[in-house]
């Protein structure tokens, strides 16, 4: 650790020593409408102090330079309202926007609110949060991201569920928990992410390339989970979630307390879910049973100029795996393919056998937060983190019945430390931006199992990103470089592999740009590119993959995957129409996937087919949208969907594994108001998914994919009053109908359909 | 800012956290256990299927089974893990979970297994049984073990979940 201290305090006194004092802060504001949201044109801003000001343009924006680090008078006027004076600390560059309460008698009430101004993306992305938020919650996190476009899950069950960002996932997909790259074990197809989403406020995904912010393997995209920022008002509150599903008599409850006095803010927040066997229409599936229990802790304090905030959380679950899965050889696949559902007819319990999965995540995180002078702003965040991951077989070949959850057949621990500074320069004349650098180590240790073996890894990068904008030319530019060097040393006797070295290295860039059109719409364009090293499961797996019934090989020959990703996103907001649509394309070269090898395996257990990793070059293309029409006052009729198409272009065929096209339509009456109710609406939705033509002929599978389904939905949802708190109340039915289907997507399908009709209720309440 | 403040901070933090590290810190597991050679004995030799280096690597030693025509031999059925110095034997644990498990003979030529020792509920499990043999000429032998099977379905190699799956070559003369 003192390595990292060393650093810490080098950049510290660095940049101490450009302390200044100078007056080049701006105020870029924005006067809109309270009810309507409108832009106001022609009001005036006046800077008491300064004797200066400005008139807001046709948008409503208005621009002051020059600005020192204090606190300034504003005053806002307009010739329908009466003058406003309200106080404006500026510490920094500032974005703000103004809403004016218009008064049609030109009363005196001038409702003056500030928030800040985030910077927009060039790059396409989505966010979950607020009323859809909560419409999802207590799924996990896989499950949660399926209400966005271009964002489906990749499952083994219903319980396990990892998120596929135009049709890439795993370790091709980056999650970020509260700013900490998360490092766990999604190598694996059934390694579902080791993160309890109650930690989030919101959850934005950003499709595509993206390393220059955020590193190695960001080919698909990146999952942000971020919390709600601390309380900066001095007092106590919290919140308590519970939910209830009638599939799997599943109940979570979460809660949060968070406070804050005079010196620091501070948040507790623990989830606990509990699930039994999941039903589908016509039998349940055993084993099929969840457990977590998560809590993560917060602490904020400032000191001088400095903000500083310590996160630590842990994650543990323990999920039972559908019995009929776990099958010994081929001709046991494909008597269990024949016979179309699970063997025996099982009844509902809570109990969880084997096989069952087990992971223990630990994160902690310690991240400052400094002015330089006036240079900028540094922030410098390290991290710990562990991830213990256990499989437990239902039994071993030769009679042996393990019974408890004692002693693992395949156990692997995952200890990682980062240490990252990143440095946001204050604005000269039109760019933003800064730079940064990061270092990351990690060591993984196989206890038992021979599926992977044991390394080190260690990764350092650096990049730079600039961003031009002349508030309010319509155009904002944005481009960026980055470097990333990793270094992997394998050494494990099991594998014969003693001191074996492994260096990676690529540089990544990203341009794009935003152009915005009136205040209600823009399209952005992005190019960007990404890198991700093999994975030690790609460099040396060697065995037999259970649920699948492969032999798997690994190949020491990969060399890194690079990936070139374009998109047009565009983005309209008008009163009574809304439309987000993105078109993309992502060429990924030395793309590793999984090829038939021409001869099976022979093992004790009889022939299996065996997959060895090779590269090949694929191109990725596709598009999605959402739309939202609101033909009559608090009617909403919303459309959404996506399509994909995924070549191999050195065979010219389809990769497998993809996403199907779909699309999903909801009405939804919203916004109404009965007794002590408020914000109440009713939705109902419809999912269709097609069926998955798109597959590779060359790489059989064990069964054709199946057929497209229709799901319909039902969501009522209020805010109620009860004694002077407010409830939210959601009851959503996923699978009205009780239909039976099966998902591509789903690795359970040979063996059962998905789980049918859920009625859930949601309640939150915050004190 | 100062440094020293800094400092401490993130040593208390660090030490906390190589405390909480520290204390989930497992023991390595020995070298699992597998299983990998079967042993049919039918009359007086010995025929055996091994693959001691394990799935994938080296192929497979299959002897191919020799037997007399028109006769009628007593067969037995050992198996182990032969991975490590001295073979590791699991027949007694599959013999004292025989009800859970069942042996199934799948026969091509002229062969044929009959006579299957049985489990504690009178339903076959086959670790013993008889081979007998017809006319010379050549065939197979196919032993499944079968955990958890249903011994009463038609065919019982369709059921439970399979822990053997070899197929012997076999010559009548």
């Amino acid at each position: 650790m003192s390595k990292y201290f060393m650093l810490f305090s080098f950049v510290i006194v660095t940049w101490q020593a450009q302390a200044q004092n100078a007056c080049h802060f701006i105020l870029r504001g924005k006067v809109k409408e309270a009810h309507t949201g409108a832009p106001i044109a022609y009001a005036n801003v006046l800077l008491k102090e300064l004797a200066t000001g400005a008139v807001t343009d046709e948008n409503g924006n208005f621009t002051i330079p020059n600005l020192c680090r204090q606190t300034y008078t504003l005053d806002i006027s307009h010739v329908e309202c009466k003058k406003h004076t309200e106080q404006i600390a500026i510490e920094g560059n500032t974005e703000s926007i103004f809403t004016l309460q218009h008064e049609e008698k030109m009363l005196s009430n001038v409702v003056i609110t500030e928030k800040r101004v985030a910077l927009e993306n060039t790059q396409s992305n989505s966010e979950l949060k607020g009323a859809d938020m909560d419409k999802n919650k207590g799924e996990s996190l896989g499950e949660m991201l399926k209400s966005l476009a271009g964002v489906t899950s990749l499952n083994t069950g219903a319980t396990i569920s990892k998120p596929v960002v135009q049709g890439l996932h795993s370790d091709r997909v980056l999650i970020f928990n509260n700013g900490v790259r998360q490092e766990g074990q999604q190598w694996g197809l059934d390694h579902a992410p080791e993160i309890d989403p109650f930690i989030a406020n919101n959850i934005s995904v950003v499709k595509g390339a993206s390393s220059i912010k955020y590193g190695v393997g960001a080919i698909g995209g990146v999952i942000l989970v971020e919390p709600r920022a601390l309380r900066d008002t001095i007092g106590i509150g919290g919140e308590v979630n519970l939910v209830g599903f009638s599939n799997g008599r599943t109940g979570v409850l979460s809660s949060m307390i968070e406070g804050k006095n005079q010196r620091f803010s501070w948040r507790l927040q623990g989830t606990a879910k509990k699930g039994g066997n999941l039903q589908t229409p016509q039998y349940y599936l055993s084993n099929t049973g969840v457990e977590e229990l998560n809590g993560s802790a917060m602490l904020g304090f400032r000191w001088k100029s400095a903000i500083f905030e310590a996160f630590y959380s842990h994650f543990y679950s323990k999920i039972g795996i559908l019995k009929d899965s776990h099958i010994g050889n081929l001709t046991d696949l494909n008597n269990a393919i024949e016979r179309g559902r699970p063997a025996g007819n099982d009844v509902f319990s809570y109990q969880i056998a084997r096989p069952a999965q087990r992971v223990n995540h630990d994160i902690l995180k310690l991240k400052t937060t400094f002015p330089t002078g006036e240079a900028g702003r540094l922030t410098l965040t390290t991290f710990l983190q562990q991830d213990l991951r256990e499989e437990f077989d239902a039994h071993r070949p030769g009679g042996k019945v393990p019974i408890g959850f004692t002693k693992a057949e395949v156990a692997f621990q995952l200890p990682s430390a980062g240490v990252r500074a990143d440095w946001d320069h204050r604005p000269i004349s039109n760019f933003h931006g800064g730079g940064g650098v990061e270092g990351l180590f990690q060591s993984n240790n196989t206890y038992s199992g021979a599926l992977i073996p044991d390394y080190t890894q260690s990764t350092i990068g650096a990049y730079w990103a600039e961003r031009w904008r002349r508030y309010p030319f319509p155009l904002e530019i944005e481009t960026g470089l980055r470097y990333d060097k990793r270094h992997l040393q394998v050494d494990s006797t099991r594998f014969g592999e003693r001191n074996r070295q492994f260096d990676f290295d690529n540089i990544s860039f990203s341009a794009g740009a935003i152009y915005h059109i009136g205040s209600q719409g823009k399209v952005s364009l992005n190019v960007s590119s990404a890198w991700r090293s093999p994975n030690v499961n790609e460099l040396f797996s060697n065995g037999v993959h259970h649920g699948t019934a492969s032999f798997e090989r690994g190949n020491p020959n990969l060399i890194a995957e690079r990936a070139l990703n374009t998109s047009v996103s565009a983005h309209f907001d008008h009163d009574f129409f809304e439309i987000d649509a993105t078109v993309f394309q992502n060429v990924i070269n030395n793309f590793i996937f999984l090829k038939p090898d021409s001869l099976p395996v022979l093992t004790i257990r009889g022939a299996f087919p065996a997959f060895s990793y090779e590269q090949t070059n694929a191109v990725l293309r596709g598009g999605d949208v959402t739309t939202t029409v609101r033909p009559f006052k608090n009617i909403a009729w919303r459309v959404k969907g996506s399509t994909l198409f995924a070549r191999n272009k050195t065979t010219n065929e389809w990769l497998p594994l993809m996403p199907t096209d779909r699309i999903e339509t909801s009405l939804t009456v919203e916004n109404q108001s009965f007794k002590n109710m408020t914000k109440a609406y009713a939705s109902i939705s419809l999912t269709v998914a097609k069926k998955q033509n798109r597959v590779p002929l060359s790489i059989g599978d064990y069964q054709a994919p199946p057929a497209g389904y229709g799901l319909v939905g039902l969501t009522l949802g209020t805010d109620i009053k009860l004694w002077h708190k407010t409830v939210t109340t959601i009851l959503n039915v996923d699978n009205l109908l009780n239909s039976a289907y099966r998902e591509y997507l789903d690795r359970l399908r040979y063996f059962a359909s998905t789980p049918g009709r859920n009625i859930s209720l949601k309640l939150k309440m915050a004190f | 800012m100062k440094i020293s403040g800094l400092c401490r901070l993130l040593t208390i933090f660090s030490t906390i956290a190589l405390i909480v590290f520290s204390a989930c810190k497992k023991e390595k597991v020995d070298e699992q256990e597998n299983l990998n050679v079967l042993k049919i004995k039918i009359g007086s030799s010995t025929f055996t299927w091994s693959d001691t280096d394990g799935v994938g690597g080296t192929a497979p030693k299959i002897d191919t089974i020799k037997l007399t025509p028109n006769g009628s031999f007593a067969s037995e059925i050992t198996i182990q893990d032969g991975s490590g110095n001295l073979p590791q034997d699991f027949t007694a644990e599959v013999i004292s979970k025989k009800n859970d498990h069942l042996f199934v003979f799948k026969t091509t030529g002229n062969i044929a297994v009959t006579d299957f020792s049985i489990d504690s509920n009178g339903k076959p499990f086959g670790q013993t049984a008889t081979v007998k043999t017809t006319a010379a000429g050549t065939g197979s032998l196919n032993i499944i073990l079968k955990h958890l099977p249903n011994k009463s379905a038609a065919d019982p190699s369709t059921t439970g979940e399979t822990d053997i799956d070899v197929t012997f070559p076999v010559v009548i003369k």
